[in-house]
């Protein structure tokens, strides 16, 4: 644990938990696309729902992308704190 | 990448095979020792049947006397309700892997028990042992997680085995298979939630998932964090699946240039650079298998210590 930013293992470990955010906001946007898609058929307001699940997917996206980047930075911040 | 997921094999297979034939020199086919195949094929597309899942398994010097069979056959069973559950080339490489492990390691768990120093092949697993329990359970899980380290480390030997077995001749790598690599990743996916909801309980674990913001954005957020949840074993899946896919394709083709230039002379150039490749995968089927074990300990880790430090956000 001592020179845990020296190694690769403690490179990998303060990197991993920012490997899925990416794909995260792009789940996020095609969950909500087609959860849209779904309420326009059933609805038949072709094809404004499903815009809508893009905007409100990608908004989603991007709150939970800032709140988890500003949570694992405090994250970080804490323990160096702590560290030193 | 992803359409090599969601399209079945024989799709895809149809699709490259159509790409590649349009580019490459269609004299190829004629070349390659599996003349049975069908005279409409590429070398890309011999190249990808050493890849695929196959009913056959190619044992040396065995020759099926069908031609159309290529190797020896394995147990075929009808569908049941829709699932093929026969016995392919991955499927017996994986129960091969899993027989050598319970073979080799219950040998050496009985020979280490009696020297209180290991020596020699106990020495190296031991090594490994204690490599997964110091360098990935300890520092990401912490002493909670010790609990946790026998399923880590079957994940670690049982994958490591699994790549290995694709680098023995006429051997495969049953993690070159996306089902082989998914099956992992929802052991891992169903390890994860279960050690955070031990940890935390069953009420926190749900609160987490709200994401701690408004109840107003609930609705939206519930399903991008059960989404996150996802995502994680989804990328362990495509991450091992594809490094080994891809490793296994460059030294075929590397090999498949001396069939395309028709010469001898180009053998020197290929073997070499093959062989190059070959001790490249050697570190990828430890290192990917270190990843994997790592990546799962890691997430188990992040759920666990929700509860010390309290909820984050």
């Amino acid at each position: 644990m001592k020179n845990e930013e020296n190694n690769a293992a403690g490179m990998i470990r303060s990197v991993a938990p920012y490997l899925t955010l990416g794909i995260q906001i792009a789940a996020a946007v095609v969950l909500f696309l087609f959860v849209g898609k779904y309420a326009d058929d059933v609805l038949g307001t072709k094809p404004w729902l499903m815009v809508a699940g893009i905007v409100v997917g990608f908004a989603g996206g991007m709150i939970h992308f800032f709140r988890e980047v500003v949570a694992l930075s405090n994250k970080e911040e804490h323990e160096r704190i702590t560290k030193n | 990448m992803f359409s090599w997921i969601l399209l079945s094999d024989k799709k895809v297979h149809q699709a490259v095979a159509d790409t590649v034939h349009a580019v490459t020199d269609s004299s190829a086919h004629a070349v390659a020792e599996h003349g049975a195949h069908g005279g409409d094929e590429n070398l890309f597309t011999q190249l990808l049947h050493h890849i695929y899942d196959s009913k056959y398994l190619e044992i040396p010097f065995y020759h099926n006397p069908d031609p159309n069979k290529h190797g020896f056959e394995l147990m075929q069973f009808e569908k049941w309700y829709g699932i093929d559950f026969s016995i392919t080339k991955h499927v017996f490489f994986m129960w091969l892997a899993s027989a050598v492990l319970i073979l080799v390691l219950s040998w050496v768990a009985r020979k280490n028990l009696k020297n209180r120093v290991p020596k020699g092949f106990g020495n190296l697993v031991e090594v490994f042992v204690v490599f997964v329990r110091d360098e990935i359970v300890l520092p990401n899980m912490g002493k909670g997680g010790l609990k946790y380290l026998p399923y880590l480390l079957t994940n670690f030997f049982f994958i490591l085995v699994m790549n290995l077995l694709g680098l023995i001749p006429y051997g495969a790598s049953a993690t070159g298979n996306v089902s082989v690599t998914a099956g992992l990743a929802i052991i891992a996916f169903i390890m994860i939630q279960l050690s955070a909801i031990r940890a935390q309980g069953f009420g926190h674990y749900l609160a987490h998932l709200t994401g701690g913001v408004h109840w107003a954005l609930w609705p939206i957020m519930i399903p991008i964090e059960v989404l996150g949840l996802f995502t994680k074993p989804f990328a362990l899946c495509i991450r091992l699946f594809a490094n080994m896919t891809g490793g296994h394709i460059v030294i075929l083709a590397l090999i498949g240039l001396i069939f395309v230039f028709k010469s001898l002379a180009v053998a020197p150039v290929s073997v070499t650079f093959a062989l190059g490749i070959y001790m490249l995968e050697l570190f990828v089927a430890f290192l990917q298998a270190y990843i994997f074990t790592m990546l799962t300990s890691l997430f188990m880790g992040l759920g666990m210590q929700m509860e010390s430090h309290g909820h984050r956000h």
